[in-house]
């Protein structure tokens, strides 16, 4: 998909090419989040479980924040 | 041997089919109750058998859970077992008195369905005069009372452009939005689907609120349905996808006893009922939930033939996959798959 498609697709929901573009993935954070999600997994603060019937708490959003 | 590998660290108890609602999009066609629905002694000793078994947490969900008059009684008997409790309503029964109890039981979280940000599309979509106002106190009261609260909002072409409106109602309340798309089961219907478009045009404004917004300010996340490994978006989701945890860590039981590995799958994926066998036998009976146990990837299906992603994802959610295509192990609607052929 081309940058501009996704910049298109985004003006359905009336989002700038601005926010747009900051939704687009950086190799950067990829390498961060991996790091981020092995130290959560190697001390046990984070385990895989299905959101859609969990909801997320909001305590799983400062733990990340913590972290990062 | 096998319950080393595969715990179920999650529960979902479906505690009644019955429901004062009548949504458009609900998946289990919820309603009247089941015949013969589960007693509060059943599903105290469901509750005992899932603590031995070592799970972490359970959902409570329906129907509408808050229906059920010994709600607080069961919830109590997994709170005495150190199990986090999650509860999944339409809010709309949840009164001083409730609150009040939910206080006592120490929720992780109560999740409220909003469907729209203007009260005829969400009173449309669940079909129920006045239960936007009702909805939107009762959200009010629970973060008063210090309940951590999640609003869901099931996406579908009929609320998908109030997304914005939504957001700018959410915005700064310390509730976590949470959304995911609307799929064609039980009472759903297929025109109201999203388009593939729509639903990417969605992630990319979770991604770009995420982005946008500190936690604080909005914290959005979507569910696992919303897409899996996009090469362009920033994750969608809090935690990489890992494939459908049905049979591996999650564990549904309807509130007829029947068990299935996960309660949005359709009927014919039930695998036993614990009026029968208890919980650890169904979990350990060769062949339960073989579609992830015993996955191959020649399973996979439509577009998720030879995928390089295909081992780890088994073809996206089951029950989306299902609704959408009639197809297990080939969910349509894939972040990575959608970039590939737009």
């Amino acid at each position: 998909m081309k940058k501009n498609k996704i910049y298109e697709l985004g003006k359905m929901l009336g989002i700038s090419n601005t926010d747009t573009r900051a939704a687009l993935l950086k190799n950067r954070n990829k390498i961060v989040a991996s790091i981020v999600i092995v130290i959560a997994i190697m001390i046990g603060k984070m385990w895989f479980q299905p959101l859609h019937y969990t909801g997320a708490s909001i305590e799983d959003f400062i733990f990340l924040t913590r972290l990062l | 041997m096998l319950l080393k590998k595969y715990e179920p660290r999650i529960g979902l108890y479906e505690l009644t089919l019955r429901c004062n609602m009548n949504c458009i999009h609900c998946g289990s066609s919820a309603g009247r109750k089941r015949t013969n629905e589960l007693t509060t002694e059943e599903w105290n000793n469901v509750t005992t058998q899932l603590a031995n078994l070592n799970c972490k947490e359970i959902t409570l969900l329906g129907g509408e859970p808050f229906l059920r008059k010994d709600w607080y009684k069961i919830s109590t008997e997994i709170k005495d077992y150190g199990i986090k409790i999650t509860y999944m309503s339409n809010g709309f029964l949840i009164n001083e008195n409730t609150i009040e109890k939910l206080r006592k039981i120490e929720p992780k979280v109560v999740s409220i369905s909003i469907d729209g940000a203007k009260k005829e599309t969400h009173d449309k979509i669940r079909q129920t005069k006045g239960s936007y106002e009702k909805c939107i106190q009762v959200i009010s009261n629970l973060k008063k009372a210090g309940i951590n609260t999640t609003v869901i909002t099931s996406v579908n072409k009929l609320n998908f452009q109030e997304l914005p409106e939504l957001k700018a109602m959410l915005l700064n309340k310390g509730i976590v939005w949470q959304l995911q798309i609307a799929i064609p089961l039980g009472r759903f219907k297929k025109e109201l689907l999203l388009s593939k478009e729509e639903f990417y045009a969605v992630a990319i404004f979770i991604a770009s609120t995420r982005k946008k917004y500190s936690i604080k300010e909005l914290p959005i996340i979507g569910t696992h349905c919303f897409g899996y490994y996009s090469k362009k978006l920033r994750n969608v989701m809090i935690f990489p996808w890992n494939g459908c945890q049905a049979g591996i860590s999650t564990i549904g039981i309807q509130s007829n006893g029947e068990v299935k590995g996960c309660l949005c799958l359709p009927p014919e994926f039930i695998e036993g009922n614990i009026r029968d066998n208890s919980i650890s036998e169904i979990w350990q009976k060769p062949g339960f939930c073989s579609y992830n146990r015993d996955f191959k990837l020649s399973d996979l299906n439509n577009n998720c033939i030879d995928c390089k992603y295909g081992k780890k994802c088994r073809g996206g959610c089951l029950g989306v996959s299902i609704g959408i295509t009639g197809k297990t192990n080939g969910d349509t609607y894939c972040l990575k798959a959608i970039e590939e052929t737009m």
